[in-house]
């Protein structure tokens, strides 16, 4: 299985990441450049590697700019994230780039960089704790569900361009939808990353490109998906 | 019926009796609760009595007053003693004391004394009577017993009834309380030296031509005003021997008076903390939901803001001090001290109106105590605690943390969340913040109203804008097959519910939407079924 994502670090948050995705059976590759951590996340039972990542050749020497699709700045130093981040940029520009900032004027500097999400520990926790003051059952919620480990998912479906979803209204794709999925909204990218949200009222003209975000187990993403993918409407 | 049986009687009537407690409590709120309103106002009231009942006094000794004046004079005392005495039957419940000695003698098969029994409730009010603040109001009524008038001075007294209705004065008082070791060696010091002073003086100047000190009390008089750096220049020595003796205590007197203000100075130093303190406390004990913050470090900051924001009462503990001066800049009630403290635990309100504890300081040890200590102070108080290690969590929820937030684990999810799906993430991430105006929020199904036993496909979710995400049901309810159902901590959560679904009294419909239809929604929800009569 070639690793589709590459997990920089092998601290105490790098192996916390490494166990998510291990548990989401995504294929990841844990590099760092420290000997004494790599040996660490062995001895917890992950398969970390090696690798120095101020060394570009190295980087694309693990599939990026090639078959990797997405990047774990999960260092320990904001500057080495920040390093990081700009030479994985560099040499593929439609990566997908997380990052970890630890202090807070780090967060605009790894987005110049490059990074298309960073996470502040410290301000999500707090964010967190606060969300669980406010609305405990929503949280509750999302964390056994949606951000857990039951089936039950989020997924985002691209509308391609051969699909027969183009030029179709928004109404009439929920007539379809036989799945048991939620369609929570959509994302015209033409517009920006904002959300349609579907039960606003406004019938949204699809066009291909588009992003339908829907919430629902594996099983019925699949067929969803499959349905919008397909170029001809189902009966 | 002999008098032992009247009394047991009478105090289990008392104590059966919600009347009684009602009573009470009325001025319980109006004398002594330092949350009430109506104690301030009362308190005002009572700073206006004691200034215009002693600015009268002043005013009497030159200008005779009219009838009208005893008239207010016995309205005063009227008041006065009518709150010594409520004061002390508020002090304790005497009747559970002759309950408890009747309660004991029974169990015991002893037999009961009624002269024990109310000894036992006298002594606890003479305990009352004996603490300086009934002193103080007791002094301020009796000289206004007629052959008392002598003691008219110990109407002055009355002032001193303001320190029980403003607390900065009570603070002022106890400084001086706690320095007393050091002012009585400093008076002692002062004695002496005012005793060898006056004998001195007297000695050299009594025989001396031209003296002016005659008496022994003059040679007092001037050592007092030569000692402390008065002056005035009235009795001056004329002799030699006189000369050295004043210019000798006239150093002492250097001496005594940067002793006596260097003792203040610092007692109100080490105090000034204290004061800071106790107008947290005070604040503290203003609220009536409170949330008690552990730990100011970058999470308790967020949250600490977030709280501000949403305009929640709350109050943070941390044991760096320059933590506390910061949350203080923000405005924040903070106060430095160690959160695994019970007793500062306990002034903060856990176990009384604290409704909330976030232990979230960067040491898990720190976090389980303190969730221990809060958990036995009181069985329902929401407690969210910080894990760093993993392990922690299960000591945690041991300990009785009701959540645990374990901040890697927090960025670990949305980090491998994100990654697969960006813009699905980020969505639904907005909603769950409520950042972007879609909300996602739970509408239960109380009894009665229009939502209960209605089929999900009866209610138009879809005419109000909305999208049902799920409903939550507790475990107990019979489990409903043919919809896609998730275990939630005890209860069940049945996901996007076909229009099958039946609700029922106690369903939690997690909507999501904007916040009117949302609003809207819980209207259209709460008014009620139109078959159903008198409830709203």
């Amino acid at each position: 299985m070639t690793p589709r994502y590459a997990l920089f670090g092998c601290n105490a948050l790098a192996i916390e990441v490494a166990w998510r995705l291990t548990m989401a059976k995504l294929a990841f590759v844990m590099l760092d450049r420290d000997a004494t951590l790599v040996e660490q996340a062995r001895q917890e039972g992950l398969a970390a590697e090696h690798l120095d990542y101020t060394d570009d050749d190295a980087l694309r020497a693990v599939g990026i700019g090639g078959n990797v699709e997405g990047v774990f700045c999960m260092l320990r130093e904001d500057s080495e994230n920040v390093f990081l981040a700009i030479s994985a940029r560099a040499l593929s520009p439609g990566l997908r780039i997380v990052a970890v900032c630890r202090s807070p004027e780090a967060a605009d500097k790894l987005l110049a960089a490059g990074a298309d999400k960073v996470v502040d520990p410290y301000e999500v926790s707090g964010a967190r704790v606060h969300e669980l003051i406010e609305r405990p059952e929503v949280v509750e919620l999302m964390e056994h569900t949606v951000f857990g480990l039951q089936d039950l998912n989020i997924a985002e479906v691209t509308i391609p361009v051969s699909s027969w979803l183009h030029g179709v209204r928004l109404n009439q794709l929920r007539k379809h939808m036989t799945q048991n999925v939620l369609l929570l909204g959509v994302v015209d990218r033409e517009r920006g990353k904002d959300m349609i949200f579907s039960a606003r009222g406004i019938d949204h003209n699809l066009d291909y490109d588009d992003v339908l975000v829907v919430i629902g187990p594996q099983r019925d993403v699949a067929a969803f998906q499959a349905m919008v993918t397909s170029d001809k409407a189902p009966d | 019926m002999s008098l032992a049986q009247l009394l047991v009687r009478l105090a289990y009537r008392l104590q059966a009796s919600s009347r009684y407690a009602q009573l009470k409590g009325f001025f319980h709120k109006l004398l002594t609760d330092p949350r009430s309103h109506r104690r301030k106002l009362f308190d005002s009231f009572m700073i206006a009595l004691v200034l215009v009942s002693v600015m009268l006094l002043i005013y009497e000794v030159r200008h005779p007053l009219g009838p009208w004046a005893d008239v207010f004079e016995v309205f005063v005392v009227t008041v006065f003693v009518s709150e010594y005495l409520l004061r002390m039957w508020l002090y304790n419940d005497s009747h559970k004391i002759l309950i408890e000695h009747w309660e004991k003698a029974e169990l015991m098969g002893l037999p009961f004394h009624p002269a024990l029994a109310l000894w036992a409730v006298i002594r606890r009010k003479l305990t009352y009577m004996s603490t300086p603040m009934a002193i103080i109001d007791l002094l301020s009524i009796l000289p206004s017993y007629r052959p008392l008038r002598f003691l008219r001075l110990f109407l002055l007294f009355r002032l001193l009834k303001l320190f029980r209705y403003t607390r900065n004065l009570t603070a002022f008082g106890q400084v001086l309380v706690e320095k007393r070791f050091e002012l009585y060696t400093l008076s002692v010091f002062v004695g002496s030296v005012l005793l060898i002073a006056t004998v001195a003086i007297y000695l050299f100047e009594a025989e001396a031509a031209n003296s002016k000190v005659l008496t022994l009390m003059d040679a007092l008089y001037w050592a007092v005003i030569t000692l402390t750096t008065v002056g005035y220049g009235d009795i001056v020595p004329v002799t030699t021997e006189g000369r050295v003796v004043a210019m000798v205590l006239v150093f002492a007197g250097i001496g005594v008076i940067s002793f006596a203000t260097s003792i203040v100075v610092m007692a109100f130093h080490e105090k000034m903390r204290e004061l800071h303190d106790n107008r947290v406390f005070a604040a503290v004990e203003r609220q009536s939901s409170l949330t008690i913050v552990c730990g100011f470090g970058r999470i308790g900051q967020v949250v600490a803001q977030r709280m501000a924001a949403a305009n929640q009462a709350f109050v943070i503990i941390d044991k760096n001090i320059e933590s506390v001066i910061q949350a203080r800049k923000h405005g924040y009630l903070a106060v430095p001290g160690d959160a695994t403290d019970g007793t500062l635990l306990a002034n903060l309100g856990l176990g009384r109106q604290a409704s909330r504890i976030l232990c979230l300081t960067h040491d898990d040890v720190s976090n389980v105590y303190i969730t221990l200590t809060a958990r036995q102070a009181s069985p329902d108080i929401l407690i969210i605690s910080r894990a760093n290690k993993a392990e922690t969590v299960r000591k945690l929820v041991q300990a009785g943390a009701n959540h645990v937030v374990r901040p890697y684990e927090v960025v670990a999810r949305m980090a491998a969340e994100f990654i697969g799906q960006p813009v699905a993430f980020d969505a639904l991430y907005d909603v769950v913040t409520r950042t972007a105006g879609v909300y996602i929020e739970p509408v239960a199904v109380r009894a009665g109203d229009r939502l209960e036993q209605q089929r999900i496909g009866e209610i138009d979710i879809n005419a109000h804008h909305l999208l049902l995400f799920g409903v939550i049901r507790s475990n107990d309810a019979p489990s409903v097959d043919g919809h896609a159902r998730f275990d939630l901590a005890g209860r069940h959560f049945y996901f996007n519910p076909g229009p099958d679904l039946i609700l029922r009294t106690g369903d939690l419909l997690m909507l999501i939407g904007y916040q009117a239809s949302l609003a809207g929604f819980r209207q259209f929800a709460s008014r009620g079924k139109k078959r159903s009569k008198g409830k709203a």
